[in-house]
């Protein structure tokens, strides 16, 4: 591209083609519905073997592991990322933001429900299905908003089940809402770079 | 009737330049410099006549060893470049309408 003088037509060109290409930069990559999915996944299955073999005494610590592996990973990824790309889209500190207002609001909601003896599955899928919802409207991807109804679907289903097979219920929700959405967003960054 | 062009946004490398920074929240120098397909040396001249204009902001860093540039449009650059793509619409439309009659 050179300095040079435009048409009134090519002015018009340049500038869809460009707002395009910035636009396609700022897509989500599906990386941390994979991982966050992959870790909760595990902690539900870890959880609910513990508690069928008769661990029940430790078998909420696993619920540890998510932030303890996922925090790192998600931070070194964003920062590589970012490094990489050049970029920041203006959704991105929504995005950030919601997702942090998400990890508070999820701790303090696990914290209160596990004081007053209440099983905190439910509660989870809601907000879960209320981040992945927002999240869905500003990547404008279909799959992910299909993931958020699941999530609220299972918390309606939720007291139909026991507490040990609510944790495997969490773990298929998470299976439909998050991974399949997380693996379609990857490969189609993948494919567009 | 025919709305003013802005004369630094007729040149299709500031034109890109602010077209790629409308719809992100900032961007470095490497970015602009891939996407516009411009060298450095042509790129950095016509960001520096962005800046001087108050269109766009200029902010210079460090990221680990390296210096890193970063762009943003300013409010002024904003109204700048609405004003301009108006000003496009406005000919293309009147010229639509001469050819259709």
């Amino acid at each position: 591209m050179r300095d040079r003088k435009l048409s009134k037509e090519e002015s018009l060109e340049v500038i869809e083609e460009m707002i395009a290409l910035a636009k396609r930069k700022i897509d989500s990559s599906g990386f941390h519905f994979i991982l966050w999915g992959i870790l909760v996944i595990f902690a539900s299955l870890a959880q609910y073997a513990l508690l069928k073999y008769d661990f029940t005494e430790f078998a909420h610590w696993v619920w540890f592991i998510v932030p303890v592996v996922g925090l790192p990973i998600a931070f070194i990824y964003e920062r590589r990322k970012n490094r990489m790309r050049g970029v920041r889209g203006k959704f991105d500190r929504i995005y950030g933001s919601l997702w942090l207002a998400f990890g508070i609001t999820i701790s303090v909601a696990v914290f209160v429900s596990i004081s007053n003896q209440v099983n905190p599955i439910a509660f989870i899928l809601l907000l879960i299905g209320l981040a992945t919802f927002v999240s869905a409207v500003i990547y404008q991807f279909i799959p992910l908003m299909l993931g958020a109804v699941i999530f609220w679907i299972t918390a309606l289903l939720c007291p139909q089940f026991d507490n040990l097979n609510q944790l495997l219920l969490n773990a298929g929700a998470i299976f439909l809402g998050y991974i399949i959405p997380g693996i379609i967003l990857w490969n189609k960054n993948r494919l567009s770079v | 009737m025919f709305k003013p062009l802005d004369p630094l946004l007729n040149s299709e490398l500031r034109l890109a330049i602010m077209s790629l920074l409308i719809g992100v929240e900032e961007a470095d120098f490497k970015f602009l410099k891939e996407n516009t397909g411009a060298t450095a040396g042509n790129l950095s001249v016509q960001l520096k006549k962005l800046s001087a204009a108050a269109y766009i902001e200029i902010k210079k860093s460090f990221k680990g060893n390296y210096p890193h540039t970063t762009c943003k449009l300013t409010p002024k650059g904003i109204k700048a470049f609405e004003k301009h793509v108006e000003a496009l619409k406005s000919y293309i439309n009147i010229k639509t309408k001469k050819d259709e009659s």
